[in-house]
């Protein structure tokens, strides 16, 4: 079992450096944003957002193939920055459906499943008339983590590093305006201009880090760890790392695991298995440290 | 936690509501720092819609709240409008009243302090989740203290509080009072008010009106 472990590491190094560099960027910033969704009350939210990235990728796939003429046999790929394009007006279209709709807050979260569930099929029917469904189909389903390249783990790293900056300059005005947006308030805080900031950097995250790794990579990260985490929390200032965690340890269990030779098991389902078996186990050691 | 210097808060045809519904006014009052000033009336009659319209969370409808620019306020709200279920801490519950956190040691004497103050210091690490709806009441009296504000308003600050308990947030009052501090209090224990004579305003029928002791 051993040598299988070091094998699947020399595996990894050799030839997945740059998803497995990837997926542990978007496994330290995911959990760390699905927190403020979580205290928030709209965990739902970080369903809706990388699947609309992810639907605006399809659109950028079938868009390219509309407007110019691919060999229907090997298509080629359309660039990156048009993927990057789509991806990022999927989120823009889902979140300014979500705000458009309005009515009332406590349904937000319900809206962002039909959003999560309208988005999911929309992706499917655009693969399925495109040239490129077989290609990537099964990728869009299962994530793509095996074969991110250079330019695609730059991005990723670029854009986590961003993210976690402004994150941390802003945890505590973000947490402020999520818990009680009246002393957020007095506090100098306007609590609908923070909320717009969670939902800009969650829309980030997904418009530039989906179209590399897939949705269901981004949605797991950003939705399991702090939705299991928080009723074993004990404080807030422990959450956000405590999701980190669970998140890191998670991705890299799914990553050797997949890459061992008597396994073999796609990321995207085995992410969301280890991930949520790791949130599990740091909720259960929480637990053990709130109750002595 | 230094003296202001003294202050009044004038209500000038103030009118008071929610988008285009107006709840009461035109109101026109002028209150002096230095003292608790009570407010009461009927369920429904705008004394909660009333203070955070005073405090600036709410925009008045029509006219202006002044004399209190620049001041420093915080809010005690009824325990029913904030979400209990939220992971953390006493501690960090009252370090929201901090307008700038500033350095973590200073942060954390002034938290403590607060938390003294109110008969809750052994209590910082505690979840809030799991205080009973008195002790809550409490730290939510403590984050106000510790954002050392000039204008104190609290909503129904001994809503579920035992006689004991209710007869110590009153004292901490007077005493906030007694330091310099306005304090607007929304309460229907008038019983108490009267017997430590703080000035009771009753808004009713969309007026506010002084009630004789």
């Amino acid at each position: 079992m051993m040598q299988e472990l070091l094998e699947a590491l020399r595996l990894i190094r050799d030839h997945f450096a740059d998803g497995f560099a990837s997926l542990l960027a978007i496994a330290v910033v995911a959990p760390w944003l699905g927190v403020l969704l979580v205290l928030r009350r709209l965990p739902l939210l970080a369903l809706a957002v990388p699947q609309m990235a992810g639907c605006g990728q399809a659109a950028a796939f079938f868009a390219f193939a509309l407007l110019w003429t691919v060999d229907q046999a090997q298509p080629e790929a359309p660039g990156r920055a048009l993927q990057m394009l789509g991806a990022s007006a999927g989120v823009l279209v889902g979140l300014g459906a979500l705000l458009w709709a309005g009515g009332d807050r406590r349904y937000l979260g319900a809206q962002a499943g039909i959003l999560y569930l309208v988005a999911r099929g929309a992706q499917q029917l655009l693969y399925l008339e495109s040239p490129y469904r077989h290609a990537f189909e099964h990728a869009a389903e299962q994530g793509h983590l095996l074969t991110v390249l250079a330019p695609g783990r730059n991005q990723v790293l670029a854009t986590c590093a961003v993210l976690a900056a402004a994150a941390w300059a802003a945890h505590r005005r973000l947490w402020i305006s999520a818990f009680d947006p009246d002393q957020a308030r007095l506090n100098g805080i306007a609590p609908r201009r923070w909320f717009a900031g969670t939902l800009l950097l969650i829309g980030m995250l997904c418009g530039l880090c989906v179209p590399v790794v897939g949705a269901e990579v981004v949605l797991t990260l950003l939705l399991v760890p702090p939705t299991v985490l928080r009723a074993c929390t004990p404080s807030l200032r422990a959450f956000a790392p405590l999701s980190v965690v669970a998140g890191v340890l998670g991705s890299v269990a799914a990553f050797v695991l997949g890459c061992t030779r008597t396994l073999d098991w796609p990321p995207g389902p085995t992410l969301v298995l280890s991930v949520l078996a790791a949130s599990l186990c740091c909720g259960a050691v929480a637990r053990l440290f709130r109750t002595r | 936690m230094s003296e202001p210097r003294p202050f009044q808060l004038r209500l000038a045809k103030l009118e008071i509501g929610y988008g285009t519904h107006r709840i009461a006014g035109p109101l026109d009052r002028t209150l002096d720092s230095g003292a608790v000033h009570v407010l009461t009336g009927p369920n429904g009659s705008g004394k909660s819609t009333l203070l955070r319209t005073i405090l600036g969370i709410l925009p008045p409808l029509r006219g202006a709240v002044g004399g209190l620019d620049g001041r420093t306020a915080s809010y005690v709200p009824q325990l029913a409008t904030l979400d209990t279920g939220f992971p953390v801490t006493v501690e960090e519950v009252v370090g929201t009243g901090l307008r700038r956190r500033g350095p973590r040691r200073a942060a954390r004497e002034r938290i403590r302090a607060a938390l003294a103050e109110v008969g809750m210091a052994q209590a910082q690490r505690r979840p809030f989740s799991r205080l009973s709806g008195g002790q809550a009441q409490r730290v939510l009296l403590a984050r106000a203290l510790c954002a050392d504000a000039e204008l104190v308003a609290l909503d129904e600050p001994t809503a579920g509080l035992d006689d004991a308990a209710a007869a110590s947030v009153w004292d901490l009052l007077s005493n906030l009072a007694a330091r310099g501090r306005m304090v607007l209090v929304v309460t229907h224990d008038l019983q108490r008010c009267h017997a430590e004579r703080h000035p009771v305003l009753v808004l009713d029928g969309g007026t506010l009106l002084e009630r004789a002791g």
